[in-house]
């Protein structure tokens, strides 16, 4: 009983807090992977699509939960069952699909074949380098006070807000001077982007994204940047 | 479009899109770097609501002022006891439970003309009969020997009792201004609530004159006309009586038959 009042307690956190959501399916994580193995009947490894499966279906859950519904974990798994069924019947659809762990007439597995297409030492690298630039780019974030997360919910909606800001990228781009003294100071330089007041109050509520958005511009975000290049326009690094 | 993903977690990737959007999505086994094409935007919940849960007892209590206000509406509706006079014009008056007038039909061509364009709505039963008999005399209808039948008609036996009383008063002030018979009977069938007739008989200043010729005689299907100054007969007045025996008994009907004779 009291175990029950505690996770309707952290389902009831989780509902409206993703990063509560996922401590609680970290915490959950083996009643998950149990209630994957108890349908598939084998042991379920980390990566596996039905795991993936369970895990959003666990988080369809905590969103959904009512009291009305009985003991959470009960519901949990009725709706986990429920979607593994739906997943199944998905794949179904597509089982006349060859799969790429097929063998061709020389005996070599399919995807080895089509992975000779491919670099895969220039795609890995390439993984690599853009891993290491996502990471670098983090760091330096954080020193802005700015993480991912933050710009999950300041990215601009409004077409309005996205042009002031393409704007404002190009100002940047053509006097680097800018881009150098945000570096240096740590400080957005609001009044050197724009000098209209209510353009200044509209970058201001989206200074993180902005900081973030600049940052990428100056030196050692290629990738980053040729990922973004029609909103950048081609921006180069300074 | 294409997805970088920035982040990732147990539930979830970040992911940044093409169009420079910093986005949420399931995580699919990603890892930090991979570019993706197929992606699920996290869930969200609903916007909280604004539980109702407490505002249930109000509305309860709400709900249950209401029934008893329609209720009570609905009840006022209800006739519950009537009060039916002839004179010529025959008049039926009915009253809901609080004794306010709600109908009154007039039950022949006089009676309609009677209580056409008068106001009863919200008025005492002891009221609307009372000025009732102020228009059947102003109207001619009722006049120097006239009988006025009245009759009682409810499943209350205290209500006749009660009623009986109150009407007492306007025929007090009736017999002031004419001679008149009044016979009282009840009709709901209560054996211990039988009213006697009764005769209020004035000696009132009125004479003849002062109604000319306004004397209508009365059908036969109506309250038989008595002669003027009709005695109140002893014998009588205790006698237990219906609306028919009334005028079937009553002592006048030996003395003037007479007066229908022809």
């Amino acid at each position: 009983m009291q175990d029950e009042h505690q996770i309707l307690k952290k389902v009831s956190l989780a509902r409206y807090d993703i990063d509560v959501a996922d401590g609680l399916i970290r915490e959950y994580l083996p009643f998950i992977k149990s209630e994957v193995s108890k349908y598939t009947g084998t042991y379920t490894s980390d990566g596996s699509d039905e795991l993936q499966v369970a895990m959003i279906a666990f988080h369809e859950a905590i969103l959904l939960y009512d009291k009305d519904r009985g003991a959470f974990l009960h519901y949990a798994r009725m709706i986990i069952r429920s979607r593994l069924i739906d997943h199944d019947r998905k794949e179904a659809r597509h089982k006349d699909h060859i799969s790429l762990d097929k063998e061709n007439e020389e005996g070599d597995p399919l995807i080895d074949a089509i992975a000779l297409e491919h670099d895969q030492t220039d795609e890995h690298m390439r993984l690599l380098a853009t891993k290491a630039e996502i990471l670098e780019l983090g760091k330096v974030l954080e020193t802005f006070g700015v993480s991912y997360k933050d710009l999950t919910v300041s990215s601009p909606k409004q077409e309005r807000t996205r042009a002031l800001i393409q704007k404002v990228i190009a100002k940047a781009k053509e006097d680097t001077s800018i881009l150098d003294d945000l570096l240096a100071s740590r400080k957005l330089p609001i009044q050197r982007l724009t000098t209209d007041k209510n353009e200044r109050k509209v970058l201001e509520r989206h200074r993180k994204y902005l900081v973030t958005m600049l940052v990428i511009l100056t030196n050692g975000y290629e990738i980053i940047r040729g990922h973004l290049w029609h909103i950048l326009k081609g921006g180069t690094a300074v | 479009m294409r997805y970088l993903i920035m982040e990732v977690h147990t539930l979830y990737a970040i992911a940044l899109d093409q169009d420079g959007n910093f986005i949420r999505i399931y995580n699919k086994d990603y890892r930090v770097g991979m570019e993706v094409e197929s992606i699920e935007t996290v869930k969200e919940a609903e916007p909280k609501k604004k539980s109702l849960r407490l505002l249930y007892p109000l509305i309860g209590v709400f709900a249950v002022f209401i029934f008893f206000f329609a209720f009570d509406i609905y009840m006022d509706s209800i006739v519950t006891d009537s009060l039916l006079f002839k004179i010529n014009p025959s008049v039926k008056i009915d009253v809901n439970r609080d004794d306010d007038v709600i109908v009154i039909s007039g039950l022949n061509e006089d009676g309609t003309h009677l209580i056409d364009g008068y106001g009863y709505k919200g008025k005492d039963i002891d009221v609307v009969f009372d000025e009732l008999m102020d228009r059947a005399i102003r109207f001619g209808y009722l006049y120097q020997g006239q009988t006025i039948a009245i009759e009682f008609a409810s499943e209350d036996a205290s209500w006749i009792k009660e009623k009986r009383e109150e009407i007492d008063d306007t025929l007090i002030h009736l017999k002031d201004d004419l001679k008149v018979k009044i016979t009282i009977s009840d009709q709901s069938g209560h054996e211990e609530i039988i009213v006697p007739e009764i005769i209020i008989e004035s000696d009132s200043s009125y004479d003849d004159d002062d109604y000319g010729d306004a004397v209508k005689p009365v059908g036969p299907q109506d309250v038989p006309t008595p002669s003027i100054g009709t005695e109140i007969d002893k014998d009588s007045e205790y006698e237990h009586s219906n609306a028919s025996s009334d005028y079937a008994d009553s002592e006048y009907d030996e003395e003037n038959n007479s007066n229908y004779d022809d």
